[in-house]
């Protein structure tokens, strides 16, 4: 498929695409590979949300998709509207540059992520400061125009973040990273450090953001609700693979991939009388350094076969819209989320 | 309607800490139950007071911190107001760790990197229960297993760090049970876990608590986990508890505004996706020279000056067992619009 296929059942144009995307760390001689394979499009105008636990490899691939690190292999394909499509892997330094504004990245911690010495306004003019050459009323006028769309109050502008709560200053950090306009954004854990009534509001302007802008997110979170609210479609990840792919209904009610059941039983329902048959995973995630052969997830699997310990399940396609990376995806019957509606 | 002894009451529980801005009323007048053999849990965002109320059962506030109130501690052994017990007295010893142990979010807290898990948990058996370093070894194999911890024999002499996060959880709650204490406070023992290992720690404590018959006193920020781990449930907002009642009436027929607010801003599987969140207009002020009336009032939409400024609020029983800290809280059907 070349990059630049539309979606077929949609005609969706794609604005991302990696193919093979991998990464490994060496530490003390030891090699660990926190993304392995990783093929992906992501369309225009769509979220993709991206889900599994701690040090499955979401914020590797988020960072290397942004090239915030260098992948080991692969390719990123990069297609904004108005500009020449990339791939950013193979670009020179000065170049990557001009393209980063039109690719940014929101991060979890609104406490570390803001220098504590910049005032609100420096710290969202500084990605414009540093790559163009604007006149102070122009830049005046763009720092303006992002602060009221992100909801922050221009009066204080001035001021450094340590006067701002949790809340506002993940706003703050938004505003800085929407401020050159890009296209497509990161939103790595962007509202997971929130109190829920705040991380509701956050989860709206991000929202809003991304119809009124025309945005496109990733949106990786551990939280599977939250993904769940805001995405078009899901990707699961477990030890540095992408398991299963698919509709976010889909995903969330006909799971395909016996480790997304588990997950979506593992969620505690805000509701007492929710039917819970809760299935609970032996063990834990597997050392990295030392990840079983075969499918990644067979040491905890219930259905697994001989096969599983041997062979390593490819990501593919059990229908049109929804990919899995099992052995059995076609035989097993799992059960999802139950919903009112299909109740 | 009468109802069995709690095994905890806390009353008009205040603690103020003095700070450089003034003294700062972190727990302003709560009243809690806890009943033998059941779960209540505590729900709150953050620094709204939940981790203070729990530790000064124990005692274990920093002295900054000046409580007052009581909390009377109905043990099998014995009645006491525990926050009348001076700090090192040897009640308070005989109580913590013995009938009343805790669980934190933080696991390395609960353990000193330079012991074996071993020997910490047969530390606690040999203060409270039996002489014979054996017998106390035999228990702490035991209690390991126990909580899941595959070759305890093994495991109980390797040291805090040689353990990942979910097997450290599990030993500081083998650690908390091991005496079968009368009640467990567990202050958000599940928040830094992943969801699998979380399904993991909450089916064993529920496990546990049907064979000790243990109360627990569960905290946490997440109405999810509150939902599947609780009998009551007390919310608490700056300081106060707003509502308290029986958890299926809290989810189903919440009765205080800020319950609601919580309760309509969870992002919920299987909602429609084109439905907006609701969420809390503002932000929770600073408990520094707060008056006394109603302290949801700048944030709640039902706020009406002539209603809820006339007093401070008191915690009505609006439903037989189900409490409300608002004027405006009425029983089925909701409040005045
Ligand atoms: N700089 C690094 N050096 C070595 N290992 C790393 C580094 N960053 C991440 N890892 C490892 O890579 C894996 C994936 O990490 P990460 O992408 O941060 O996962 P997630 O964001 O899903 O929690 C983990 O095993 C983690 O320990
Ligand atoms: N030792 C302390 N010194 C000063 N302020 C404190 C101290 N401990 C807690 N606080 C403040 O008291 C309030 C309640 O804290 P805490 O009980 O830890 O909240 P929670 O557990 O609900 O998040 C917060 O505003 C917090 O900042
Ligand atoms: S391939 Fe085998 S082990 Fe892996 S998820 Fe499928 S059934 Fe389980
Ligand atoms: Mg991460
Ligand atoms: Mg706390």
């Amino acid at each position: 498929m070349s990059v630049n296929a539309l979606r077929p059942e949609t005609g969706q144009e794609p604005i991302l695409v990696t193919k093979g995307l991998r990464k490994v760390y060496t530490r003390h001689r030891q090699s660990l590979v926190a993304l392995d394979s990783t093929d992906l499009t992501i369309y225009r105008g769509e979220v993709l949300g991206v889900v599994g636990e701690s040090g499955c490899g979401k914020t590797t691939l988020g960072r290397c998709v942004i090239r915030a690190i260098e992948p080991t292999q692969g390719q990123v394909h990069f297609s904004p509207q108005g500009v020449p499509g990339v791939d950013l892997l193979a670009l020179d330094k000065k170049t990557l540059k001009e393209y980063r504004r039109h690719i940014q990245m929101i991060f979890q911690d609104p406490y570390s992520s803001l220098d504590p010495r910049m005032t609100v306004y420096n710290i969202i003019a500084e990605p414009l400061i540093a790559q163009y050459r604007y006149t102070r009323p122009q830049l005046e006028e763009k720092v303006a125009e992002i602060i009221r769309l992100t909801g922050l109050n221009p009066e204080f502008m001035h001021r450094y973040p340590h006067a701002f709560s949790g809340g506002q200053r993940q706003r703050i950090g938004i505003a800085r990273a929407l401020v050159t306009r890009p296209q497509f954004v990161i939103c790595d854990e962007a509202v997971s450090a929130l109190d829920v009534s705040v991380q509701a509001q956050i989860i709206n302007l991000l929202r809003d953001l991304q119809e009124q802008l025309g945005l496109s997110y990733m949106f990786i979170s551990h939280s599977l609700s939250v993904v769940e609210h805001l995405s078009t479609r899901v990707c699961v990840m477990y030890l540095g693979r992408i398991v299963e792919l698919a509709d976010t209904a889909d995903l969330f009610r006909t799971p395909l991939h016996p480790y997304t059941e588990a997950l979506l039983s593992a969620h505690p329902q805000p509701d007492p009388d929710y039917p819970s048959r809760r299935i609970i995973l032996q063990g834990e995630v597997p050392n990295p350094l030392n990840p079983p052969g075969g499918c990644p997830f067979h040491p905890r699997c219930r259905y697994a076969v001989p096969r599983c310990a041997t062979e390593v399940p490819p990501l593919r396609h059990i229908t049109d819209r929804h990919q899995a990376a099992c052995h059995l995806a076609e035989d097993l019957r799992l059960e999802g989320v139950r919903t009112e509606r299909t109740a | 309607m009468t109802r069995p002894t709690p095994l905890l009451s806390v009353r008009d529980l205040r603690i103020d800490i003095n700070t450089m801005d003034g003294v700062l009323k972190a727990v302003r007048g709560v009243d809690l139950d806890i009943h033998p053999g059941k779960t209540l849990g505590l729900v709150g965002e953050s620094g709204c007071g939940k981790s203070l109320t729990s530790k000064a059962i124990l005692g274990i506030n920093p002295p900054n911190c000046k409580a007052s109130g009581s909390i009377q501690f109905n043990s099998a052994a014995g009645s006491w107001d525990l926050l009348a017990l001076k700090p090192g007295a040897a009640e308070i010893r005989g109580i913590r760790g013995r009938r009343i142990s805790m669980i934190f979010q933080e696991p390395m807290t609960a353990f000193s990197p330079l012991y074996t898990i071993g020997n910490q948990i047969s530390e606690i058996l040999l203060l409270h229960v039996t002489r014979d370093k054996r017998v106390a070894r035999a228990m702490a194999i035991d209690i390991l297993g126990r909580v899941g911890i595959a070759s305890p024999e093994k495991r109980i002499d390797q040291y805090p760090h040689e353990y990942s996060g979910g097997m450290l959880q599990r030993a500081m709650i083998a650690m908390a049970i091991v005496c079968k204490p009368e009640l467990l406070i567990a202050d958000e023992p599940t928040t830094a876990l992943d969801v699998t290992i979380q399904a993991q720690i909450l089916q064993i404590m529920q496990e546990l608590q049907q064979e000790f018959g243990m109360a627990i006193f569960f905290i946490t920020h997440d109405m999810g986990t509150i939902a599947s781990m609780c009998d009551e449930v007390a919310v608490m907002y700056l300081g106060q508890i707003v509502e308290n009642g029986p958890v299926r009436q809290i989810f189903s027929q919440p009765l205080h505004p800020y319950t609601r607010g919580l309760l309509a801003s969870i992002p919920r599987m299987g909602m429609d996706a084109e439905e907006r969140l609701a969420s809390i207009k503002g932000q929770v002020p600073v408990p520094i020279g707060l008056p006394d009336t109603c302290g949801f009032y700048p944030r709640c939409p039902l706020a009406e000056e002539a209603v809820c400024l006339q007093a401070p609020v008191p915690l009505l029983e609006i439903e037989p067992g189900h409490f409300a800290r608002c004027f405006k809280a009425k029983a089925k059907g909701g409040q005045d619009e």
